[in-house]
């Protein structure tokens, strides 16, 4: 086991400096100059060569690059070229936010998802099987834009249950918190609802016809144990891995939720950073979405095996 | 259907577009006030969603349209506006004397104000603030006052500005941010870091800023005229998308809506709850032809080798080949104001009888066939990437193609083509400016072969002269007449075809009362508040 966080933890670091290399190379791919983009109305050449001096843009790329890398892993991402704030303490304020619509988003889709795949399952082929599909076919081909709006007219303008938008902290307001992430969360978690309910439904048909269920129907069992305790169980092995990739995803991916809902997180700071060629923004938020992505697969390679005493993390493991 | 429903429905129609919605603009129940008038209560937080995030707070650096509109309730300037746009006094106790020469300005200054740290506002203050724009590295001022030499504080009260040269323009600049004047005291404690905190004289103080999400601003109690303010605090929140303002002014998540598109403005009006408060802007939007800019920005003017840049006959029948009163009905209602000059009918430097080019397609197919070039001429045309621009675009492409031209529209990540603009790598550009106070912060960069958004690459002799003289002439009639002769030659260069000036559009709620909302598109919130009979 510890040769094996190791060797993962190794591997981390160099996923975690090739993504640093691409994304400092990436961002300056990208059209656009930084000080034009920055420089508004006021594009004098003055000001332009200020701006490139003040943030190192006229340095040649490598060592921009070192610059920017002997920072970073003292934990300093530079600051905004846009606003001038520390992109680490931006970093921190955003993290929270989209962790937390994430996580929320993921238990919608859990406790959503996994019954309806259960009963989907259990009841294959016949007319909950083929609704509770049809909900999730529409539930993933349904663009969270629309979704997001029909719900800001429906519950925020119509019937003003929700607010339409914006953040409090749970520290300052928990029930505002909760009231202002219901909506996203539902939106956020529609799409991977219906993954989580097609993903379960497959697992729990194969498990239900494996070998070990038929041992324990034979045994006498009653059938909500044989779902509950045995099929549902080796069933989540494969859904948490979806969870897993997904909550990573989710944390870059919340973009046009937080749009939609004015979410101050992770997926607007990174949009709106790239509108604006704010590149330590860019390459701050990306290289901690990275970590995050690896952490998260990480902990889900540990969750195997508490779900599964089977599988065994070893050395030789993957 | 109720009127709720109808608006709901309406708006649904416009998510499922993904697009704006554009109901026929008749005026409902709503809108009809003037939100400039009625009681206001004391107290409330109103929520202003800008629709864009501001860069950092501080008068030196700052570059963005919507920072100006936050700093418009924390720091008050030397001179402002009033709402016919002329300049008057705010900071300054009075309009500025000038020598004769035109090289010496003094500018007498307010006594007995204090900033909203309680420290002392007076002429040393003006000069560390002017001091401050002209010399911090990376200055977004140092341009807008550049023929500044010296600060000089004549006494507690005057202050005297020498200049290399004379510079009409210098008032109206000291009626935007280079007039903003910052604490001294707060500018010892933070120095380059003053966006943290800023603090100057206004209406309300800085209180928090939460990137990407909010700035909160609260009432003053050092401003010297605390008792006209009504609110508490104001929250200014960045909601980009249009939909999404609209749709949270509808649900009363936020009072005032700024940038409110010209097809959702019967939406706002049909609705008694709301109303739209208008304003003809003072910038303009036009198309940039790139007629001498083949190599980058400024001297060298090399022609790019496109037959827009080779034939001025072209460039005409180009011209005449746009319907600008189509293009307005077609793209915004009708909403915008058609023109054809760099100065907005709602400045008081409006060239006035101008008269545009007409929309001839005839006569634009005549020039192109006694140009002798082969049809359809190719014509690429930069637009902005969002639905409303390249609109724009495919109707210019449909109205040039009748007189022979192969307009190609590509829509370009706006960063992109700024790049592209500065490198000349363009034939034409849809772009505007959003306007300042004195014609020749409109004109003079753009038109005068020395402008650092010269993207035209214009290199007219005609044109440079009299935009000097109009730099350094006095008399204000001197000055109208001058811009009159450079637009009339600029028209016919034609490195920009001017084609109409926004109408700017605030939706707001209806109990909103008191604010101000001039042509140059700055929300003033100090005398807003919420009415009376609401409280």
């Amino acid at each position: 086991m510890g040769r094996y966080l190791l060797r993962r933890a190794g591997a981390s670091l160099v996923v975690l400096f090739l993504a640093a290399v691409v994304v400092f190379a990436g961002v300056r791919a990208l059209p656009g100059d930084p000080a034009l983009a920055l420089a508004g109305e006021e594009r004098d050449p003055e000001s332009l060569a200020a701006i490139r001096a003040k943030y190192g843009l006229d340095e040649p790329i490598l060592v921009q690059f070192w610059n920017w890398l002997t920072l970073a892993l003292q934990g300093d991402f530079g600051e905004s070229i846009r606003t001038g704030i520390d992109v680490t303490d931006i970093l921190l304020s955003k993290l929270p936010i989209t962790i937390e619509l994430s996580v929320l988003s993921v238990l919608v889709a859990v406790v959503l998802g996994i019954p309806a795949g259960v009963l989907a399952a259990v009841k294959k082929d016949t007319w909950i099987d083929h609704t509770s599909s049809g909900i999730a076919l529409f539930g993933l081909s349904i663009p969270n834009f629309w979704l997001g709006l029909m719900l800001i007219l429906g519950l925020a303008i119509y019937f003003p249950i929700f607010p339409a938008s914006g953040y409090v902290s749970p520290l300052e307001d928990p029930i505002g918190n909760l009231m202002r992430m219901v909506l996203p969360a539902f939106v956020l978690g529609t799409a991977f609802t219906a993954v989580v309910m097609r993903q379960m439904r497959s697992a729990m048909v194969e498990s239900l016809t494996a070998d070990y269920i038929r041992t324990a129907r034979s045994k006498g069992l009653g059938e909500f144990t044989v779902v509950a305790s045995h099929a549902m169980r080796n069933s989540l092995i494969t859904v948490t891995t979806v969870v897993g990739l997904q909550l990573g995803a989710l944390i870059s991916g919340a973009v046009v939720t937080e749009q939609i809902f004015v979410i101050p997180g992770f997926g607007k700071l990174i949009v709106d950073a790239v509108f604006q060629r704010d590149f330590p923004v860019i390459q701050g938020a990306i290289i901690v979405t990275t970590a995050g992505y690896i952490l998260v697969n990480f902990v889900v390679d540990i969750v195997y095996s508490l779900l599964n005493p089977r599988i065994r993390i070893t050395g030789a493991a993957t | 259907m109720t009127k709720h429903r109808l608006s709901l429905a309406t708006l649904a129609v416009a998510a499922l577009l993904g697009a704006a919605c554009s109901p026929v603009g008749q005026d409902g129940g709503g809108g009809t006030e003037d939100p400039r008038t009625g009681q206001a209560r004391k107290g409330g937080d109103l929520v202003v969603a800008l629709s864009e995030e501001p860069d950092r707070l501080d008068p030196s650096l700052a570059r963005t349209f919507v920072g100006r509109i936050v700093f418009s309730s924390i720091c008050e300037k030397l001179y402002d506006v009033d709402e016919n746009l002329e300049v008057v006094p705010q900071l300054a106790a009075d309009l500025p004397d000038v020598s004769d020469d035109g090289l010496t300005v003094r500018i007498p200054v307010r006594e007995g104000i204090t900033f909203n740290d309680g420290t002392n506002f007076d002429a040393e203050a003006v000069k560390r603030s002017l001091d401050r724009h002209r010399e911090i590295s990376g200055s977004a001022r140092a341009s807008e006052i550049a023929p500044i030499e010296e600060v000089r504080v004549v006494d507690d009260t005057t202050v005297e500005i020498g200049l290399s040269e004379p510079f009409a323009p210098l008032t109206a600049a000291l009626a935007d941010r280079a007039g903003m004047i910052m604490s001294p005291a707060q500018l010892d404690k933070l120095g380059e870091n003053f966006a943290d905190e800023p603090v100057c004289v206004g209406p309300f103080s800085f209180a928090e800023r939460k990137a990407q999400d909010r700035i909160v601003v609260t009432k003053s109690e050092h401003y010297y005229d605390a008792g006209k303010v009504n609110l508490d605090r104001v929250v200014y929140r960045t909601i980009a998308e249009p939909n999404v303002r609209l749709s949270n002014l509808r649900s009363g998540d936020i009072h005032v809506a700024e940038d409110v598109a010209p097809t959702d403005v019967a939406t706002i009006q049909n609705d008694a709850n709301f109303q739209v408060v208008e304003t003809t802007s003072i910038g303009y939007q036009g198309i940039t032809v790139n007629i001498g800019n083949g190599d980058g920005v400024g001297p060298p003017f090399t022609k790019p080798g496109t037959p827009l840049a080779s034939e001025e006959k072209l460039r005409e029948a180009f011209e005449l080949s746009l319907d600008r009163d189509a293009l307005n009905k077609i793209v915004f209602d009708g909403r915008h104001t058609p023109g054809c000059t760099p100065l907005s009918p709602a400045s008081p430097w409006a060239v006035e009888g101008f008269e545009c080019t007409p929309h001839d397609v005839e006569a634009a197919k005549r020039l192109v066939r006694e140009s002798g070039i082969p049809t359809p001429i190719p014509v690429e045309l930069i637009t902005a990437n969002n639905a409303e621009e390249v609109r724009v675009g495919e109707v210019i492409q449909s109205m040039a193609k009748e007189a022979g031209f192969a307009v190609t529209v590509r829509p370009t990540e706006f960063a992109a083509a700024l790049d592209e603009a500065e490198a000349g790598n363009f034939d034409t550009f849809r772009i505007g400016w959003s306007g300042r106070i004195d014609a020749d912060q409109n004109v003079h960069q753009f038109q005068h072969s020395s402008g650092s958004l010269n993207w035209a690459g214009t290199n007219d002799a005609d044109i440079d002269r009299l935009l000097d003289e109009a730099r350094a002439a006095q008399s204000t009639e001197e000055r109208k007449e001058l811009y009159r002769q450079a637009v009339e030659r600029a028209s016919e260069v034609r490195g920009i075809i001017y084609l109409y000036h926004e109408n700017l559009f605030l939706g707001a709620a209806q109990e909103i009362v008191g604010l101000e909302y001039f042509g140059d598109g700055l929300i003033r919130v100090t005398n807003a508040g919420f009415a009376a009979e609401q409280g």
